[in-house]
């Protein structure tokens, strides 16, 4: 039988070998909503800069362009995709639909990420190869 | 505060998922492969409508974005001191954060 330590004693639910479909979609909730965030003001700053001529700005935007960056922004979009539909899932819950059937609505909500992100993945990347 | 923290989560969080999709969509899809330029920005946010959207989104961004940091630390329990503290550092980053992104757009309409 196991033991939580640690961390684990506080909130067992996060042993990772135990984890459950909705324990996952929490935790990538969390880890996703904090690279946005950390994004976000990253981006502020940035765009705050670059704005302060033209010249500086389209510069940044070439620079952006190029394949490191631009698959950071692809990460930055399955970030954004999955923090998006697994929100729509939790106000969802809040108003009280799908509670019951939590786990088939996790399944969909990858399904439909991984879908639109393959297609967004593609559109991004395929300047890169042209 | 808690129950308005977690309200006003859902509702931009409802309001970011479109916002947002409306930002990506404009910027990357409207014309794909494009480049973004300077005079592009510029055309798109003098339209005011667009200028207004952007602005929100900013303030509903940094606000989620925020709040949602907010409500991670919370979680492992730190005192009501420290809380505060969070609190006020964090309102602190978000309206500087909005000052600080808000003349950036309106210099593209100076060209």
């Amino acid at each position: 039988m196991y033991k939580p330590q640690g961390v684990f004693l506080r909130n067992p639910d996060l042993v990772p070998a135990y984890l459950r479909p909705g324990m996952w979609g929490w935790i990538l909730h969390r880890v996703t909503g904090l690279l946005i965030v950390f994004y976000l003001l990253l981006h502020i700053w940035v765009i705050g800069r670059a704005a302060l001529s033209p010249q500086a700005f389209d510069q940044i935007m070439v620079t952006l362009g190029t394949p490191f960056w631009r698959v950071l922004e692809v990460g930055l979009l399955a970030c954004v995709l999955y923090h998006g539909a697994n929100g729509i899932r939790i106000i969802l819950f809040d108003l009280g639909y799908g509670i019951r059937t939590h786990r088939s609505w996790w399944y969909a909500t990858v399904a439909v990420v991984v879908l639109v992100f393959i297609i967004g993945a593609v559109q991004m990347l395929m300047p890169l190869f042209a | 505060m808690r129950t308005w923290a977690w309200i006003l989560q859902r509702l931009s969080g409802a309001v970011l998922v479109l916002a947002l999709g409306l930002h990506w969509f404009v910027q990357h899809h409207v014309d794909p492969g494009a480049e973004i330029t300077f005079a592009g920005v510029t055309v798109k946010l003098k339209w005011a409508l667009y200028l207004v959207a952007d602005i929100l989104l900013l303030a509903f961004a940094v606000f989620h974005g925020l709040n949602g940091l907010r409500t991670v630390v919370l979680d492992f329990k730190i005192s009501r001191s420290a809380a505060t503290v969070l609190t006020v550092v964090l309102v602190v980053v978000g309206v500087g954060a909005i000052v600080y992104g808000i003349p950036p757009l309106l210099a593209f309409l100076r060209g």
